[in-house]
């Protein structure tokens, strides 16, 4: 099963358009509430970072995680907890559960989606094609 | 429960194509740096400053489906978490 996406594209500035590999995701909390984001692919990072914000939403259960310290890429110094969290992603009537080791942002940047790291990469083959505008996330 | 909660999802699946599309395509101009908007059936049915008050205020208005929250954003953004 594979499902192709469309790159956002985005105006930094007058004339100055970014392409972003954003993907609509459901986290699905530990009473089974589920909400829907949006969610940014990301390779660089470790885990699938969530924030607390969302974490709390959801219930996610992340106070007893294992405490990770953590980096951005500018080198700025954040904490994490580790939780196990149930996601799906979905197009039409299709839909691929699993389930992955996301890291809660308990302080630190204020990141505007989720960010899909490699605990999300692990689940499938992922190809981009910007040229095309689009890439295609294939369940493995 | 769960196969109401697999029903309702099956059943609004399309839907939350239908805000994913709308998000792909909106520029949020409107809305402030940061904010969390919530999207259903085309269009934002909320917005604010926390997330709490978005899915609040989401709830009942989206009948089937589920709204899609997501933030609004600007700046450029270098990962790498």
């Amino acid at each position: 099963m594979s499902f192709r996406y469309s790159c956002r594209h985005r105006e930094l500035a007058k004339g100055v358009w970014v392409k972003e590999p954003i993907v609509p995701i459901t986290l699905i909390g530990k009473r089974g509430e589920r909400l829907n984001f949006t969610a940014i692919l990301d390779s660089g990072s470790d885990f699938v970072l969530v924030p607390k914000e969302i974490a709390d939403a959801l219930g996610l259960g992340y106070s007893s995680g294992i405490e990770i310290k953590s980096k951005t890429f500018d080198g700025q110094d954040f904490i994490t907890k580790l939780a196990t969290v149930n996601m799906e992603i979905k197009k039409g009537r299709e839909r691929i559960p699993m389930q992955c080791k996301a890291a809660v942002s308990i302080s630190g940047p204020d990141y505007h989606h989720i960010i899909l790291g490699s605990s999300f990469f692990e689940h499938f083959e992922i190809i981009f094609d910007y040229p095309k505008n689009k890439f295609i996330v294939k369940k493995r | 429960m769960d196969t109401l909660i697999v029903l309702v999802d099956w059943m609004g699946g399309t839907g939350t194509d239908k805000s994913f599309e709308f998000f792909l395509s909106a520029d949020f101009g409107e809305y402030k740096e940061g904010e969390w908007v919530a999207i259903c059936n085309e269009k934002v049915v909320a917005h604010g400053e926390t997330l709490k008050e978005v899915i609040a205020k989401a709830k009942g208005v989206c009948g089937i489906g589920r709204p899609l929250f997501t933030r609004v954003s600007r700046v450029a953004h270098y990962l790498h978490a």
